[in-house]
């Protein structure tokens, strides 16, 4: 049965011509990809680049702020009354001293109420002190205060006989501290003008090398794109219409005997939040593979606008190709690496977008590092929008369900893509956290512009953010429509529920 | 009196505090300080404070670092089982051999770029095959490849057959250092490409080539999806174990100046796996441990021992041991243990302080 289906539908691809420029434009494709991203990067990288130079000017200032401060207090100290130096100087110490006061009376009353019997187990407190230790321990904390400040007494004393008396030169070196002030502020401004002219300089000639690279690769890129183009249109014939996003047509895919996607064909539009349905079984994730090519179907062609209205024929494409035309999917089961860090998991699906090769990574070349500023300011924003911050240098290992699905979330909006599919995305999570999906499904596919093509099976999600819903059951497409449309579907319906 | 005589803006702390540790915490200063200390062995060798045998085994556990270290891309990192460590390594090391002894005016280092370039083929090779096949049986296969190269070592005219193949003295560059090199020049020059080569690990496994690789061993799945070729990174791994073992297998030749079939079996093979295991293969470091332990022991610090040099199985079963009980207690090897026993020891520590102190404040 499955045989004479395929044979019955000739591959759209027949000719060896077509196959040729085919793989032609996948190398062409790829050439542009990586001049692209380049020249993106390159430009990205420049107010990064600016954020550097101001770092280094600030740092630069900070040491020279510590010198200086260092030699004005010195200077200082000759002007002040031998008390003032003290404090000044004694500051330190009075704080350990303080703080060791501090420990040993928090001792005495831990005894207290270890005696008393109010700490438990694990050293927390179950009671209050009796009035009778409280006042215990309060006498002792005044007795510590009063030795406290009477050693601060005497190392003050010591201080001043070591020292003498007030400097009678005092108004001398006032005067003299005064015009240093004013040298010093001046001296600081002059350093940092110096350092910004130097940093401003650099800066620029950084910026116009750059603006040069980057005009000489746009200059190629749109060369090579118009290559691109005219090849790939050699390669097949179909060109869909612009507001469709994702064509099925005619899919196929057995198992065996066991067909799980049969004869299902279905537009996907642009720009809008798309809902696969149906039973348990009914193939769902097959689709979801088929697209993704981590299953070559049996038959049927899966068509695909990418973000510069290029048609593309994805039943060609590899399956780690597939990210670099524009679409990035979910798992049902969480797909996260648990050896990597949430933020370099971000970074995990910006891999194609770095350009970089084997060797620069190697010997972490200046190229690789600014592409990496540039990723990692770029997964960092990600993480602050889906306020996630907090966990970027976390595992994903161990977290709820629901902050688990948000990282893998965020991961496809690292990829840039134009069409992102969701497996499952209210699997396992509560109600709370169902409407916060939904409230950030609607917001990604705002905000970046992208389709979001989603299998689920909580109805109230679907109905709530889906523009167009399809109906499947044993691999056959039920009904197509509005969510309302679908509620009303008699076949749906049956699907669902069993026959009467 | 007035206390703010100074200028304001001054007085101010600008907020950026200078980080004077910045040096301290990039990760090539311990390996740095790690390549010092290695030459201060070698200096204090030639002062007679260690004794000789002892900083030439050093050397010798060295160059299994090597070997490890490009192990731990395939084990711990790309998820690749292999237990053809002895087979690159002895190809590099015979490989050495034959060109030293063929062209004696031939500098060392065209013979180290040769061996790279047959090492990287194997590599290619050996990599296309573990696109077929994974787990254990890819295991055997390289087994296989590595008892091929074992029986070609044993049985071939060129390489001396059972007895060995002995080097003499080479050349490290054309004509610059026509010096007989002796051991401690050959120690240096180990020690420097251990470092350059933990050097170069460090920076791939911390780059999106490292990244890629543990998402391809955590689930290929998910590599795929983010665009992750496994048939690029899984050739890359194996590249990689095999350049790094050619390297050691030919420092391994010019340093001893003999090798010969025995040291080139499945025991090499399974103790660069255990290096790797029982040390911590994913860190730079837990893999240096691991050699230490599984290589090192035995001539370094047992040698003086009448009881173990006189019975070399004890150290077998104490390395056994040692396997057993890392891979059913730390996972992660000796390096998490101490990871471990410092969280562990802040925990107590923190725990102390609240009993003596009460919990408040």
């Amino acid at each position: 049965m499955a045989k004479t289906n395929n044979a019955a539908r000739p591959p759209v691809l027949s000719s060896l011509k077509e196959q040729y420029y085919f793989l032609i434009g996948m190398l062409d494709e790829a050439r542009v990809e990586k001049l692209g991203s380049r020249a993106a990067m390159l430009s990205q990288y420049l107010p990064l680049r600016r954020e550097r130079l101001n770092r280094g000017i600030e740092k630069k200032l900070a040491r020279f702020d510590a010198r200086i401060r260092k030699e004005l207090s010195a200077l200082e100290d000759k002007t002040l009354p031998p008390e003032a130096v003290f404090k000044k100087i004694y500051g330190e110490k009075e704080r350990a001293l303080e703080k060791k006061y501090r420990l040993q009376f928090r001792e005495f009353r831990q005894n207290l109420r270890r005696a008393e019997g109010i700490v438990d187990q694990d050293n927390n407190l179950t009671g209050e002190l009796s009035a009778q230790a409280a006042e215990k321990a309060a006498a002792y904390e005044a007795q510590l205060e009063a030795e406290k400040k009477a050693r601060v007494q005497a190392a003050l004393e010591g201080f001043i006989k070591k020292r003498g008396g007030p400097s009678e030169r005092a108004g001398e070196f006032k005067t003299r501290l005064e015009r240093r002030c004013a040298e010093a502020a001046g001296e600081r401004e002059a350093l940092k003008k110096a350092l910004e002219v130097k940093a401003d300089a650099g800066y620029q000639a950084f910026a116009r090398r750059t603006e040069d690279r980057i005009a000489g690769i746009k200059a190629k890129l749109s060369e090579e794109r118009r290559r691109s183009e005219a090849v790939t249109a050699k390669s097949h014939t179909l060109v869909l219409p612009d507001d469709v996003a994702l064509r099925l047509d005619r899919l196929c895919m057995y198992f065996g005997g066991l067909k799980a996607v049969d004869d299902l064909s279905f537009d996907v539009k642009k720009g809008e939040i798309f809902g696969l349905i149906g039973p348990n079984g009914a193939g769902k994730t097959t689709v979801f593979n088929c697209i993704t090519q981590f299953y070559k179907p049996s038959s049927g062609e899966i068509w695909f606008n990418d973000r510069y209205g290029k048609t593309l024929r994805l039943n060609k494409y590899a399956v780690h190709n597939i990210i670099k035309t524009g679409i990035v999917r979910t798992f049902q089961n969480i797909e996260l690496v648990a050896e990597l860090t949430v933020l370099e998991n971000l970074l995990l699906a910006a891999h194609t977008q770095y350009n970089s090769g084997f060797f620069s990574h190697m010997f972490f070349t200046s190229g690789l590092r600014q592409e990496t500023a540039v990723l990692t300011q770029k997964a960092l924003e990600i993480l602050e929008k889906m306020n996630l911050i907090h966990l970027k240098n976390a595992y994903p290992v161990g977290m709820p369900y629901g902050i688990l699905k948000r990282i893998e979330l965020a991961r496809t909006l690292m990829a840039d893509a134009s069409l992102i599919i969701l497996d499952e995305p209210a699997a396992g999570l509560n109600e709370k956290e169902t409407e916060e999906l939904m409230e950030l499904i609607k917001r990604i596919s705002r905000e970046y512009e992208a389709t979001i093509f989603l299998v689920e099976h909580d109805m109230g999600l679907v109905m709530e953010v889906c523009d167009h819903i399809c109906a499947v059951s044993f691999g056959r497409k039920l009904a197509y429509g509005t969510p309302k449309e679908i509620q009303e579907s008699k076949d749906v319906q049956e699907a669902y529920l069993g026959v009467e | 009196m007035e206390k703010n005589v100074l200028t304001p803006n001054i007085l101010r702390v600008s907020g950026t505090e200078t980080n004077r540790l910045r040096i301290i915490r990039h990760p090539f200063f311990g390996f740095i300080i790690f390549g010092v200390g290695m030459i201060l062995v070698q200096i204090l060798q030639k002062f007679g404070v260690v004794n000789y045998s002892f900083a030439k085994a050093l050397g010798q556990t060295a160059i299994y670092g090597i070997a490890a270290l490009g192990f731990s891309f395939l084990l711990g990192y790309a998820g690749l089982s292999s237990l053809g460590t002895a087979g690159f390594a002895g190809l590099g090391a015979y490989l050495t051999g034959l060109i030293l002894n063929t062209y004696a005016q031939v500098p060392y280092f065209v013979t180290l770029i040769a061996v790279l370039a047959v090492s990287i083929l194997l590599g290619v090779s050996v990599g296309f095959i573990s696109l077929r096949i994974e787990g254990i049986f890819l295991a055997i296969v390289t087994l296989g490849l590595s008892e091929v190269l074992g029986q070609v070592f044993l049985n071939a005219e060129f390489t001396g057959g059972p007895n060995g193949m002995r080097t003499g003295y080479i050349r490290l560059l054309p004509n610059l250092l026509n010096i007989r090199t002796n051991i401690s020049i050959l120690f240096y020059i180990v020690t420097a490409i251990l470092v350059l080569l933990m050097m170069l690990t460090s920076n791939l496994i911390s780059s999106p080539t490292g990244r890629a690789m543990l998402a391809m061993k955590n689930s290929t799945s998910a590599a795929q999806a983010m665009g992750i070729s496994l048939l690029k990174y899984r050739l890359l791994a194996f590249i990689l174990a095999t350049a790094y073992a050619g390297i050691a297998g030919s420092l391994h030749m010019i340093y001893g100046q003999y090798t010969d079939p025995v040291q080139w079996t499945i025991m090499f093979s399974l103790n660069i796996l255990a290096a790797c295991l029982v040390g911590g293969a994913k860190s730079i470091w837990g893999i240096l441990i691991g050699t230490l332990i599984i290589f090192g022991l035995t001539p370094l610090f047992f040698q003086d021992i009448t009881l173990l040099r006189n019975n070399s199985w004890i150290m077998s079963v104490i390395s056994g041991v040692l396997i057993i009980l890392v891979v059913m207690f730390f996972k992660g090897g000796i390096i998490q243990l101490f990871k471990n026993l410092g969280v562990q020891i802040r925990i107590r520590n923190e725990k102390k302080k609240e009993y003596r102190f009460g919990k408040d404040e």
